[in-house]
């Protein structure tokens, strides 16, 4: 069945596992700085069997969510054809898009604190409908500079008016 | 090719009238309610009235438009000057505006509106009407690629709707239903309580609804749809008119809709995704501008989508049902998706009530998506949307086969791309030459 979600050639090419490792962090920090606030508050008001159990349910919360996040991390992945980019991802609603070059209208690389910490960064592409939902997460700094300077590139070449 | 250029002098009385209405209105409903503080609340109005004149005769006197080397230029602002250029070969529609007073002056608006919604709109307001249709003349042979001295094209009028199909389709709409429904409720309601201020209580209620059939009345009164070699010509509106004028090649997709009751006198409606009338107020963009036929017969409908499409028989585009597993994913509306392509157009159909017809050629294609939630991938369904511009048409094949889809989806990037590659120019009056690349 996922045949319909088939990569066009061999394989998708897969994102930087650093997004897996950069997403895991984030839910371990925040669970732990989370647990740790609701436990001082239940301990500080005496109820010690409360403080455990709800730092065991943050945390458990937490290692599912470590678990979502890397089975999500292994539905992104990308293709570059000749004529168009193709994008995949999602784990409960599978998604695919196809983005001829000649209809980008711009590709955009952003990269938060956390991101370029993790020396990672988003690419989107825009297309004149706003319902194109393109873009690729966690792409390493030369990867996703020399997929937008090729997407530039290809974008002018093909480009088609509206 | 033109010098700078001054807006017509009496701009600014236009574009504060409807503030100086409401100012009015304002001051007399304060002189009425409270008669004591009458004379200082008519000062305070007068003086605001006239520090608003103020202001629009200074903007007025500041702003310069040309059109040079291709190129409207709209030079404006007082305080922060505000230089605005748009390319005449991407021109996406030109609309003539009158609002009433307009009119009475002889004086229009001259819209010129570019993909990219409200940024890439600019407005010449006001100019003497026959310079308005002089300059949308010469700005649409420009962009059709001839000299700017180029005649006004002709035109031929193909379809003018009736006063009372405009006041009727508006009445028997779906929101004038509810409305309709809602006063019956309330009539009821009041007769047998006995109480007949239980009907006053329901007034309310309905009052918007009514409000935005009547304004639909107003801006679709005396619609006719022309066509030009210059494209396609609207012309519309009750007190305020309005005169579209859409290219060639400038709708991106079509859709013929027929609300429930508009079966009785087999009415429908076509509207259309244009890339320079997205991005605007909802109300301006959508309901406004993208009406192609506010309500028609059938007949009169399919000469307007062969305007947009011409050489497309719409009715001979193969379309297919959906497996009737889809049932399970949506049990009410899964007997009327049908969908399907041909080699030039893609095509979807659906709705129970409100009947939908889009249809769209592969070309226009902006990007085509594949997806699949959960409960679809367990009934092996999914959905292809083909991604237009923005606009009222959406174009999505619902809950077909999860293996058709893909074949939808790899089929429609295939012949999109062959589309493309035989398109015709956007200077639609030159030869059927590639146009030149990075446009």
């Amino acid at each position: 069945m996922d045949d319909a979600f088939a990569p066009p050639g061999e394989r998708w090419v897969a994102v930087s596992p650093r997004l897996r490792t950069m997403r895991r962090t984030v839910v371990v920090v925040v669970a732990v700085v989370i647990a740790a606030i609701v436990a001082t508050a239940c301990g500080a008001a005496g109820f010690a069997v409360a403080a455990i159990s709800a730092s065991v349910a943050v945390l458990a919360v937490a290692a599912i969510t470590v678990v979502i996040v890397g089975r999500n991390y292994r539905s992104w992945g990308y293709a570059e054809r000749a004529d168009d980019l193709l994008v995949t991802h999602g784990v409960l609603v599978r998604r695919l898009v196809v983005v001829p070059y000649g209809r980008m209208q711009l590709v955009d690389v952003t990269a938060g604190p956390v991101e370029r910490k993790f020396g990672i960064s988003t690419l989107r592409l825009h297309t004149a409908s706003a319902g194109t939902d393109a873009r690729i997460h966690g792409l390493e700094a030369p990867e996703a500079a020399r997929l937008r300077d090729r997407l530039a590139a290809l974008g002018e070449s093909q480009s088609a008016g509206l | 090719m033109t010098e700078p250029a001054r807006l017509h002098p009496l701009s600014p009385v236009i574009r504060s009238s409807r503030a100086f209405a409401s100012l009015g209105a304002l001051a007399a409903y304060n002189i009425w309610e409270v008669r004591r503080a009458g004379w200082p609340a008519l000062v305070a109005v007068i003086a605001i009235g006239i520090l608003a004149a103020g202001l629009s005769v200074l903007s007025w006197a500041f702003t310069r438009y040309r059109i040079d080397s291709g190129e409207v230029r709209l030079d404006s602002g007082v305080l922060f000057r505000r230089s605005r250029r748009v390319r005449i070969d991407r021109l996406q529609a030109i609309d003539i505006v009158q609002p009433l007073l307009g009119r009475a002056l002889g004086l229009a608006e001259l819209k010129l509106d570019m993909a990219g919604g409200a940024e890439g709109r600019v407005r010449l307001g006001y100019l003497r009407l026959e310079e308005a249709q002089h300059l949308r003349a010469s700005l649409l042979a420009m962009a059709a690629g001839l000299d700017h001295r180029t005649p006004e094209a002709p035109q031929r009028p193909l379809v003018q709707c009736s006063g009372g199909s405009i006041v009727g389709g508006a009445l028997l709409s779906t929101a004038a239903l509810f409305g309709f429904i809602w006063i019956g409720a309330f009539v009821v309601a009041a007769v047998a309580s006995g109480h007949p201020g239980v009907f006053a209580g329901g007034i309310g209620g309905v009052v918007s609804i009514f409000t935005a059939v009547w304004q639909t009345i107003q801006l679709h009164f005396g619609f006719t749809v022309a066509e030009s070699p210059d494209g396609m010509r609207l012309r519309h509106g009750l007190f305020e008119t309005r005169s579209q004028t859409v290219p060639p090649g400038r709708v991106q997709a079509v859709r013929i809709v027929q609300p429930l009751l508009w079966k009785i006198f087999g009415w429908v409606r076509v509207d259309a995704n244009i890339a320079g009338y997205a991005g605007h107020r909802a109300e301006e963009g959508h309901q406004r501008n993208s009406v192609l036929l506010p309500v028609g017969s059938r007949q009169q409908a399919l000469l307007v989508v062969g305007l947009v499409l011409p050489g497309i028989d719409i009715d001979a585009i193969p379309l297919t049902a959906v497996p009737a597993r889809a049932k399970w994913r949506s049990p009410l509306r899964w007997w009327t998706y049908r969908a399907g392509a041909d080699d030039t157009v893609i095509a979807a159909r659906s709705g129970v009530f409100t009947k939908v017809f889009a249809v769209m050629r592969h070309e226009k294609m902006q990007s085509v998506r594949l997806s699949a939630g959960p409960w679809e991938r367990f009934l092996k369904l999914a959905t292809v949307h083909v991604d237009s511009t923005k606009g009222p048409v959406e174009l999505a094949l619902r809950y077909r086969d999860i293996g058709e889809s893909r074949r939808i989806l790899d089929a429609e990037v295939v012949m999109a791309s062959r589309a493309r590659a035989a398109r015709r120019p956007d200077r639609w009056m030159t030869s059927l030459t590639p146009s030149d690349p990075g446009r």
